[in-house]
This record gives C-alpha cells, structure tokens and sequence, in this order.
C-alpha cells in the first residue's frame, strides 16, 4: 500500500539540508519509536550543516526509504541524486495538492491512483523539473504536466488499465511543447520515452 | 428602402422595449456583441491573426482551483470530451468584453447568424442566461490555430479507397498496426451567433481539410481528442493583459 506522508509543502525547498529534512522525518514517519533518538541526531545533524552525517542517519536505519512509502521497496531513496529527489519532491507534493482537492469532491480508488502515480513518479524523477501539475482525471487516467527550463512543458496521460496487461501498462501519451508550441505528440513505450526525454533535456 | 419599411414594425416594438428595460435597469445583455448589419459575415481568422496576437476566451463554470492547475494551466477536467472538436469560444479585442462571459446563450440564440439578418434583443430574452460564478479562460488563438495533429484511422476497405485516392498524387500515409497514420490541423472558425458575434469555433480540420465531428469514432476521441486538449490547456492564460483591438477593418463592411 502506498503511503503518503504529511509534509508542507513550505519545505520542500531545493536546499541540500530541506530535502535531507524530508527524508528524514519520512523515514521518522515509519519509525516512530525511534523518532526522538533520529530527530536529535538530526538536529545536531542540521545544526553543523553536516550533509553526509545527514545522509548516514539515512543509511543507518534498516528500513529502506522511499519517497512515496513502500510502494517500491528495490529503490533506495538514499541513493537518489539529488536532483532525483528533488523532482520526486516535487511530485509528490502536486500529487498530494490534487488528491486532496479530488477527494473533497468524489470518492477516490486512491489505491489505484497512488499504484500508477508511484510508478510514473519513479520513472520521472530522473528528470529535471522545475515544476509539476498533477491531474486525476475522472476517466480513469492521470496527467502530469511538467515544466522544465527555457519554457519547456510535457504533458503525459496514463490511463490506468485494469488486469496489468504489459503493453498497455507501459503505454502513455505524451505532448511536448516549447514556448507553449506543439512540438510532438504521440502513444509511446513509457520508459523508453522517458530514457530517450532525459538524454534530450540533459544535453 | 422596402426592406427597412418592412422592418420597422419590428424595430420600433425593439426600440420601445428595450428602452423600457434599459430605463428601469433591467436590461442585462450585453447589446455590443449583438451582429450588427454593417458587420461582415465572417472575420477571416487565419488573416487576422497573421497580423496580430488574438486572445479568445472561454468560459468555465467550476471554480478557479478546478479550472487551473498549479503550473497555471487549464486543467483538462475543466473540459468536457464532447465539446471538442467545437469547442465553442469568444473573440476578444472587438465588441466582446470578459465579463460579457457570464451570459451563457440558450435555444434560438445560439443559432447562427446567416445573411445579414436582422437581430431585435426583445425577440431573444428568453435565449440567455446569467451565470452567478464562472471562471475565464484566456487562450492565445495565435497557439492553437493551425496546428498539426497526428491521428488515426483503422484501415478498413472503403476508408483505404478513399485514402487511396486522396493521396493519389501526393506522399502515402504511414501505416501502423493496420491504422493509417494521417495528419490534422487545428482550426479557429468565426462562426457568429444570434446573440453573439464574437462567437467562434475550435475544430480539427481532417487530411483532405474537413472538419472532423465526434461521433464516437475511436480514432478521433483517443488520440488527437487528447492532444487536442493538450494544445489547448499549453496556450491557456487565468488572466488577461490588455487584448490587442481587432482593426475594424477584419470585421465591418
């Protein structure tokens, strides 16, 4: 089951420390029992801005952390680059936004919904966004709008199909403009797209 | 001269009543977006717009968090499937103003206006309504005109015909997983109601430049229906600067 955990959104600032902070009390968040002894750790961990200490406090624990909870328990938070666990912050925390504005209106399989989203989160994150949308949509899909430098935006759709058939699953349309101008359209292979998209934005 | 004599029962009962409506304050339409017989019958958009930027608007009747997204965009919920292609619009820079948005045109009102024809508002006060709280969207008709759209069609025999003689003369069309492989355009169409001129048309013109209907077709609503909405929610705005006036010129005679 995918677990969310309550973070402002106010910190989730790009900073070494801010983003050290989240995985921490995430971590936190798991181990409760535990929580004095990390968060004074972590305190004295802030205090002298030791970053790597910060990230041994990570690594120490047994439990593997993940961004999203355990909805992939192969992937190693701590061994996320920096930017990766910006990007994941930052769509967790669109992800969030609209889960909850959703759920004030409908009743939400948000099982579901949190299943795709974690596996498009975890694809994504290996790109360097600037900012995200999320979207549910009713028809049982979600959009993703991401912005990147120089006016750039992609927009991905996953339908979320039933019995996991392997082809659909890893289908999604994406649209892709700069300066608001369609560049390219199309149903694709999701991580393939998602390889190839990485290579193009980070050159 | 007879036409207007033949008129003018109609245009003093207008005259009289909506200055009865106006002088006790109960006259709400806005009466400059009504067509006026001086105006021409179709602003030739493609022109217009190779002149200036032109921003249309569209109206919501969800709320501000439910029409855009927090990257500013139109959330793709805020529209509904079947309203594209058609998606109904409204010209701004001429008579239409974004608070003439409120009024959501009804029954004989929505018809179009055709032949110059006369249009009295006290023939039309059960046609429109006023909205409480709607939400506008501003899109920049300079993005989504004339835009390429790819799309799909399943190669079934008498569609292979047709395909087959279009592109006669000119470059086949790829064919993937037995679906041709075709090219649409999007189209911004001035289409001028009873009670709105600035009214306008979104549309995805088809490979031999028709405009293509929703009728449920497959190959229309999934694919190029998205990136329809797509290219609608990249080029949309939850506010206005000052529009650009439309030159008279594109719109009177």
């Amino acid at each position: 089951m995918p677990m969310l955990i309550n973070i402002p959104s106010t910190q989730f600032t790009t900073g070494s420390m801010d983003r050290i902070e989240v995985l921490v009390k995430r971590n936190l968040h798991d181990h409760t029992t535990m929580h004095n002894e990390y968060l004074a750790e972590y305190e004295n961990c802030k205090e002298k801005s030791k970053v790597s200490r910060g990230m041994e406090i990570l690594k120490e624990s047994d439990h593997q952390v993940t961004t999203l909870g355990d909805w992939d328990e192969q992937d190693n938070e701590f061994k996320l680059s920096d930017n990766e666990i910006n990007s994941r912050v930052v769509l967790t925390s669109s992800y969030k936004n609209e889960l909850k504005r959703v759920k004030k209106k409908q009743n939400l399989n948000s099982d579901k919904f949190n299943r795709y989203f974690s596996y498009m989160c975890k694809k994504l994150s290996s790109l360097p966004i600037q900012n995200s949308a999320v979207e549910l949509i009713s028809d049982d899909s979600i959009k993703i709008t991401l912005s990147f430098l120089d006016e750039k935006v992609l927009m991905l759709r996953k339908y979320m199909v039933d019995g996991d058939r392997e082809n659909n699953f890893n289908d999604i349309t994406y649209s892709f403009f700069i300066n608001r101008k369609l560049i390219s359209a199309d149903v694709t292979n999701f991580e393939t797209f998602t390889k190839n998209f990485k290579e193009y934005i980070t050159n | 001269m007879l036409q207007t004599l033949k008129l003018l029962p109609r245009i003093l009962r207008n005259t009289l009543r909506i200055n009865f409506l106006k002088f006790s304050g109960r006259l709400i339409f806005p009466l400059e977006i009504l067509p006026k017989r001086n105006y021409k019958p179709v602003i030739n958009i493609s022109l217009l717009l190779e002149n200036q930027s032109v921003f249309i608007l569209r109206r919501s009747n969800s709320s501000f968090s439910d029409t855009f997204n927090e990257l500013g965009y139109l959330r793709e919920s805020a529209l509904i499937p079947k309203e594209i292609p058609n998606l109904s619009l409204n010209l701004l820079g001429g008579k239409f103003k974004p608070k003439d948005a409120c009024f959501r045109i009804i029954n004989n009102g929505q018809k179009k206006w055709i032949n110059n024809e006369p249009i009295f508002l006290c023939e039309y006060l059960k046609d429109f309504k006023k909205l409480d709280e709607t939400c506008n969207i501003y899109l920049n008709a300079n993005g989504i005109h004339r835009q390429q759209v790819p799309y799909t069609v399943p190669t079934n025999p008498h569609f292979k015909k047709e395909v087959d003689k279009f592109f006669e003369y000119v470059s086949k069309p790829i064919i993937e997983d037995d679906k041709f492989l075709l090219q649409g355009e999007t189209n911004i169409q001035h289409d001028p109601t009873k009670l709105n001129y600035w009214h306008v048309e979104f549309n995805l013109i088809d490979f031999k430049g028709v405009a293509l209907k929703y009728n449920n077709s497959t190959s229309i609503k999934d694919f190029c229906v998205k990136v329809l909405k797509d290219i609608i929610c990249a080029n949309s705005y939850n506010y206005l600067a000052d529009p650009k006036p439309i030159p008279k010129k594109f719109y009177i005679k």
